[in-house]
C-alpha cells in the first residue's frame, strides 16, 4: 500500500483553519485562563498541531476512500493505484496490464532473392516501431520452406515477389494498432526491399485498465465462474486470460424469442437447453487478409468469368463479410471484384477437442460462428477466360474479411467437456454487426479556431465501440461527446446516424435517424437489442466545420 | 514559576516570549521561553498585546504553514537587505502597520480588555548601525496605556 502523507505546503488550507479553530476551542474548554487567540501558544502548539492534525486526516480520509469501493467508484481518480490493486485482488480481480498489438505484415522485394529479416528488425509506420521477435527466413522455393519461420517469397504480376512475417509494436496501448495495408518502412535497410505493408489489421494492443474500469469488472470478479446464468457465464469467460478483455457480451437461451435452436421439434414451443452467446470481443471487426484458391465456375458474355470459393470454418471464425476479392498477385490494394453470392452455411463436423457439436438446423442459426462456411462467387474482370476451362481452372485471390477476433476460441473454451454446462449446448457468436456512419457539423462562432477533428473522430468511435448490447445509440449522447471539444458557444448540429445490420440471414437492414438509432425488434431473424451491437470507425465520421455567421451587435 | 499580577487575575494569559521588560527606560528583550534557572512566564494586558504586535510584526508572510496570511513582509524586506537607510525601514514598517492593524483587530472580540486591544502604533525613531537597525515604536492600546516597544533586527548585508 503507497498512500503519501501529503506535503505540509500542500494542505488543504481550509481544513487546516478548520482543526486550529477546533484545537483553540477545545483547548480554551480545558484551560479557560490560557489566550487562544493569535500569541505564543497560537504560533507554537495550535498551529503545528493543526498542521498535523490536517495531514493526518488528510492521510485518513485517502485511505478510507481507497478502501471504499463505492467512493473509488464515485472518483477512481483520487484513488490510490496500488490500494485499488489489493482491494481488487480480495475480489479475484486483477487490473489488466496495457499490452502491444501484433500482426503479419507484407514485405514486397524486386526479385526472387532468399532473403532473412532478423530477430528485432525494426519497421516504423504512423510514429511507431514495430518489431520482429523472431527472425523470419524467405526462401525461394517451396522446397526450402522447413522451420515455422521460414517464408516461401510468393512472385506478384508485376514482378515483385512477397513473403510476410510477424510484428510487434514496441508502444503498448490502442494507439499501436495498424488497420490492414498501412505502409511500414524498415529503419535499417533490407536488400531488394519495395515495401512493407500490414496484411491484415493488428490485433491486441491495449491500454493498461483504468482504475474505472477494473471496479465494472468486480461483479465478474464475486460471480462464480460457471457455465449457469449468465452473470456466471460472463465472470467465467473473463476468468479466462484469453478473454479478459471482452467488451461486452449477450446471452440468448430458454424463453428468449432469438433462441430458435431450442425449437427443433414437432411439438409447438421451445425445449430449452440451447444457449447463444453473442460476444463482443473488440473494439471494431479485424480485417483479416487470406489468400483463397477460386475455381472459374462460369465464363460471361465479356469474356470475362465468375470466380468461386468457400471459406471454411476455421479460416475465419464467426466472420461477418468480405469486403475485398482481389488477385493475389497484385501490390496494389485499391478496388474490389464484386460479389455476385454468397451462400453461408455451416460445418457439421464435430470440433477437435472432443466431438462436441451444436445442434443446427439452418444455416441461419450458425451465422457468425466458428461452425459457419461460406461459398463465394465474384466476377473477375481482369482476368480473360476465353482459354480457361470452367470448373477446372483455377486463380489465387487474396480476399479482406471482417472478422470479431476470438469467437473461434470462446466457442472451442465453451465446448470443452471440462467447463460446458451437461445440460445444454451453446454456441459462441459474434454480435450482428450494425456498422455505422456518421455526419454532423460544427458550427463555430466568428474568430474560433477549429478544433482537433482527428480528436473528436476518435473520441466519438471510443465511446460506441466501448458499447455491449445497447439497443439504441442517441445522438445527444455523441453531442456531448462532441461538446467537450467546442469552446464558448460553439456547437454540433445536422448529426445523421446511418446504421446498417447484416441481418444473420445476409440481408440488410438500413436504419438512419437524426435523433435516436433504434435496433428493431426481429427476433424470428436474431436481430434485437439482445443480439446487435454497434460499430463505428472513426474513418467513418463526417465532420464539417463551418464559421457561424453572427452579426456584431 | 508562573507569577501573576494582581491587576491581571481573571484575565486569560499567553506565554511570555520576549522576556526582559521594564516598567521605564530602554531594555533589550530577550527571545526567550524562560530564563536559566527560572520558570516561564506568562502575560496579559499591555505586554501581551505589545508581544502579538512583535509576532505579527516579524513573522514573515506566507512562511507559517499553517496560516499563510499571519505576518507581514517587513521581516522579509530585511532579509532581502533592502534597509539601508532609515528611510527604508520607515516605508518597510509603515506597509507592515497597516497588515498589522488588520490582522490584530481581526482576532479581538468586543469582550476582550480594552488594554489588550490594539488602537495604533507610531515609529518613534529609526537607527541604521553596522550590524543592527533599530526601531523605537510607541504601541497603543484602547486604553490608551502605552508600552515601548525595542525591536532589534540583524541587517542583512
Amino acid at each position: 500500500m503507497v498512500i503519501n502523507l501529503t506535503e505540509l505546503s500542500e494542505l488543504d488550507a481550509t481544513l487546516v483553519a478548520q482543526r486550529r479553530s477546533l484545537l483553540a476551542q477545545y483547548l480554551q474548554e480545558a484551560m479557560p485562563t490560557l489566550d487562544m487567540k493569535r500569541g505564543v501558544i497560537y504560533s507554537l502548539m495550535i498551529g503545528p498541531a493543526a498542521m498535523f492534525s490536517a495531514q493526518s486526516e488528510a492521510f485518513w480520509t485517502e485511505l478510507a476512500h481507497s478502501r471504499s469501493l463505492s467512493v473509488i467508484g464515485e472518483n477512481p481518480a483520487e484513488a490510490d493505484e496500488a490500494t485499488v490493486d489489493e482491494i481488487l485482488s480480495n475480489y479475484l480481480v486483477e487490473r489488466l496490464a496495457g499490452s502491444t498489438s501484433h500482426g503479419n505484415v507484407t514485405i514486397v522485394l524486386d526479385e526472387l532473392s532468399s532473403t532473412t529479416i532478423a530477430a528485432f528488425t525494426q519497421f516504423q509506420a504512423q510514429g511507431l516501431y514495430f518489431i520482429t521477435q523472431t527472425a523470419f527466413a524467405a526462401r525461394e522455393t517451396a522446397g526450402s520452406v522447413l522451420a515455422a519461420t521460414d517464408r516461401l517469397l510468393i512472385p506478384l504480376s508485376d514482378g515483385t515477389y512477397a513473403f510476410t512475417v510477424e510484428l510487434y509494436a514496441s508502444a503498448i496501448g490502442e494507439g499501436s494498432r495498424l488497420k490492414k495495408n498501412a505502409i511500414l518502412t524498415p529503419v535499417l535497410p533490407i536488400s531488394h526491399f519495395v515495401k512493407a505493408y500490414a496484411a491484415e489489421d493488428f490485433v491486441g494492443g491495449y491500454d493498461a485498465e483504468t482504475i474505472a474500469a477494473s471496479i465494472a469488472r468486480l461483479l465478474p470478479g464475486l460471480t462464480a465462474r460457471s457455465f449457469s446464468g449468465r452473470a456466471h457465464m460472463a465472470a467465467a469467460l473473463r476468468g479466462q486470460a484469453a478473454f479478459e478483455r471482452v467488451i461486452a457480451d449477450s446471452i440468448v437461451g430458454f424463453g428468449d424469442g432469438e433462441m430458435l435452436r431450442d425449437r427443433h421439434t414437432i411439438f409447438p414451443g421451445a425445449m430449452g437447453g440451447r444457449v447463444d452467446w453473442y460476444i463482443r470481443t473488440a473494439a471494431l471487426p479485424q480485417s483479416l487478409g487470406l489468400t483463397k484458391i477460386a475455381t472459374l465456375m462460369e465464363k460471361t458474355e465479356d469474356g470475362y468469368g465468375l470466380w468461386q470459393f468457400s471459406l471454411g470454418r476455421d479460416e475465419a471464425p464467426g466472420f461477418y463479410d468480405i469486403p475485398q476479392v482481389w488477385p493475389s498477385d497484385s501490390g496494389d490494394h485499391l478496388g474490389t471484384y464484386t460479389i455476385t453470392s454468397e451462400t453461408r452455411s455451416f460445418d457439421g463436423t464435430t470440433l477437435a477437442n472432443d466431438g462436441f457439436l451444436p445442434d443446427f438446423d439452418i444455416s441461419l442459426e450458425a451465422a457468425y460462428s466458428r461452425f459457419q462456411t461460406a461459398t463465394v462467387v465474384f466476377k473477375d474482370t481482369n482476368t480473360p477466360t476465353s482459354a480457361l476451362t470452367e470448373n477446372v481452372s483455377t486463380q489465387e485471390y487474396a480476399i479482406t474479411v471482417r472478422v470479431m477476433p476470438l469467437i473461434g476460441e470462446i466457442q472451442d473454451y465453451g465446448s470443452a467437456r471440462k467447463y460446458r454446462s451437461v445440460a445444454a449446448d451453446l454456441v459462441a457468436k459474434a454480435p450482428v454487426p450494425c456498422f455505422l456512419t456518421l455526419s454532423f457539423t460544427l458550427q463555430l462562432l466568428p474568430g474560433q479556431a477549429s478544433p482537433d477533428v482527428t480528436q473528436i473522430q476518435n473520441a466519438l468511435a471510443a465511446y460506441v465501440n466501448a458499447t455491449g448490447f445497447i439497443g439504441r445509440l442517441p445522438a445527444s449522447k455523441l453531442t456531448d461527446i462532441v461538446q467537450e471539444f467546442l469552446v464558448g458557444d460553439a456547437y454540433a448540429e445536422a448529426v445523421d446516424m446511418l446504421g446498417r445490420i447484416r441481418r444473420p440471414d445476409g440481408s440488410i437492414k438500413l436504419l438512419r435517424s437524426t435523433e435516436t438509432l433504434i435496433v428493431p425488434d426481429e427476433p424470428s431473424r436474431m436481430v434485437t437489442a439482445r443480439t446487435v451491437t454497434f460499430f463505428l470507425d472513426p474513418n467513418d465520421i463526417a465532420v464539417t466545420v463551418q464559421t457561424a455567421e453572427i452579426p456584431e451587435v | 514559576m508562573i507569577t501573576f499580577s494582581h491587576d491581571y487575575t481573571g484575565r486569560q494569559v499567553d506565554v511570555l516570549a520576549f522576556d526582559g521588560a521594564s516598567p521605564s527606560g530602554e531594555v533589550l528583550l530577550q527571545q526567550v521561553m524562560a530564563q536559566p534557572y527560572q520558570g516561564g512566564k506568562v502575560t496579559a494586558g499591555i505586554q501581551k498585546l505589545a508581544q502579538r504586535f512583535l509576532l505579527c510584526l516579524l513573522t514573515e508572510k506566507g512562511s507559517c504553514p499553517w496560516d499563510v496570511t499571519w505576518g507581514t513582509y517587513f521581516m522579509t524586506e530585511a532579509h532581502l537587505g533592502r534597509f539601508q537607510t532609515p528611510l527604508d525601514v520607515y516605508g518597510a514598517f509603515s506597509q507592515a502597520l497597516t497588515e498589522i492593524q488588520t490582522q490584530l483587530t481581526a482576532v479581538e472580540s468586543e469582550t476582550d480588555p480594552v488594554d489588550e486591544r490594539f488602537a495604533s502604533a507610531v515609529i518613534d525613531s529609526v537607527a541604521v548601525e553596522a550590524d543592527v537597525s533599530k526601531v523605537y515604536v510607541t504601541l497603543w492600546s484602547r486604553a490608551g496605556r502605552d508600552r515601548a516597544v525595542l525591536v532589534s533586527i540583524p541587517l542583512t548585508v
